[in-house]
Formats: C-alpha cells, structure tokens, sequence
C-alpha cells in the first residue's frame, strides 16, 4: 500500500481499466503457435532421445562389466558350476577338518558334515 | 452281437500295442589309469513312453550304493547320475567299471534307444580327468 502511494494516480486508474478490458487472440496465432512449439519439443525430443538412449547402454554395459558375478556357495571349487566334484570337495575339507566357518553350512542347519555334501550332490543332479 | 465282438477284438488289440515292457541298461565308465573318484552323467530313454524305474549302483565297492539322482527322474525318460568316493587312489576303480544300472519301463513294440552324456569324472583329487562312458542293454522282459 505504501508503494501505491508514489504511483500517480492516473496510471492506478489507466492500469485498472486496461485490466479490465479483455485481450483477443485470434484462433489462427493461437493455432500457430501451439504448431512451433510442438515442432521445438519434437525437434528436442530427436536431438535428446539417441543420446540418452546410448547413455543408458553405457550405465548398463558398465554395470554388467563391474559387478562381481554372485558365486554360489555350493561350487566348493570355485570352477563356475556347481557338479558331483564339488559335492566330493567338499567331503574331502570334511575329512581333512578344513571345512571349520559357517561357509559351507550349505544346509543352514548350524554344522557342516555329511548332510552339507548330500546337499551339494542333490543340486547337482537336479533335473 | 457283432459289434460288441468287434469292440472287444479292438480293445484287445489297443492293449496289446500298449503292454509294458521292462528293460535294464548298465552304465560303464572307463578311466584307463586313473582311479575313478566321481562321476557325473545325463542319461536318456527315447521311445514309446519310457520311463525310469529304478536305478542301482554299480559293480566296485566304491560305486555299489545307488549313485545321485532326482526322484522326480522317476517316471520320466531322463535322469542325472552322480556319485563319488574319497577313499585312497588304491581302493577307487581303474579301467572300465560299471557304476549303475538303470530300470526302465516302456510301452508297445517298439523298443528304446538311448543316449549318455558325460557331465564330469574327477580323480581322488578332484581334479578333472578324461573318461569314456558306455552302456549295454541287459535284456528286455514283461
């Protein structure tokens, strides 16, 4: 209200009406330019999308490439697929007492013994 | 009266093309001179509705208890065999040995084939080693 008090009064008054009055766009500027600006998004969404695309190629090549690959508990010998030699390894650490540390608790039944092979042995022939 | 005749004569045909039949397939590995400690093979029935019927161990005493297999390979034409020992190189077969035998059922005439697949075999090590895998047809009966 302050600031109204150094703003003359007939630019107030001016203001007010010209609020007042109601400003026509005719159809055909409306239409043109709804037009150019869906020809800038289209032209943006060209530009953009093949790069975002490789982007996103890259992320996933890089996630792929540098996550560590899960090893399954069960390969024993760690030669990438879980089969009868790993069931055998594992019975060999057992006779050797090697096989100490819930790692090949396989079984999760709190010790490592005979039941953790058998374990072993029933995943490698599973059909 | 004819056409129940005719309807048993072609009953009796239709089961008569399907009568079961039983057969035993032994299973050898050969490892020349290495001592056998695992094995690991697929073993597969192809024919007229052949199904696993049983499955035993083989001739050593290494690999005379049943080896490895999923139950569900029971009435199915496939099977995984596994099995392995950790006694001394000197107690583990040498050379050809027979280390299961496979029961199998099939229906009609016809009578199956089948394959074998080695997966692995493993010295007392565990170490991979080379072998050769065979199997005869013990004999077919009703």
């Amino acid at each position: 209200m302050a600031d109204n008090d150094q703003i003359p009064e007939a630019l107030i008054a001016a203001l007010r009406e010209a609020d007042k009055a109601r400003l026509l766009i005719p159809p055909e500027l409306d239409a043109a330019i709804l037009e150019r600006a869906r020809a800038n998004i289209a032209r943006d969404r060209r530009r953009i999308t093949p790069w975002l695309a490789a982007a996103a190629a890259l992320m996933i090549a890089a996630i792929v490439m540098f996550t560590p690959a899960r090893k399954a508990r069960e390969d024993v010998n760690r030669d990438g697929r879980v089969d009868i030699r790993d069931a055998l390894a594992l019975a060999r650490k057992i006779a050797d007492g090697k096989a100490q540390g819930s790692v090949w608790d396989i079984n999760h039944d709190g010790r490592v013994d005979q039941a953790d092979v058998v374990a072993i042995a029933a995943l490698a022939v599973k059909l | 009266m004819k056409r129940t005749l005719c309807m048993l004569l072609l009953l009796a045909m239709s089961l008569g093309a399907q009568q079961v039949h039983f057969t035993a397939v032994d299973i050898y590995v050969e490892s020349k001179d290495a001592p056998l400690a695992a094995y690991q093979l697929e073993f597969v029935g192809h024919g007229n509705q052949v199904r696993i019927a049983g499955i035993e161990g083989g001739e050593h005493d290494a690999f005379k208890t049943p080896p490895f297999y999923d139950p569900k390979a029971m009435q199915q034409e496939r099977v995984i065999l596994a099995a392995f020992n950790t006694a001394q190189p000197t107690k583990l077969p040498l050379g050809r040995t027979r280390v299961a035998t496979v029961h199998l059922q099939y229906a009609g005439p016809q009578p199956p084939t089948f394959s074998l697949k080695l997966n692995t075999a493993a010295d007392s090590e565990g170490s991979a080693i080379s072998v050769q895998t065979t199997f005869t047809e013990r004999g077919r009966y009703e």
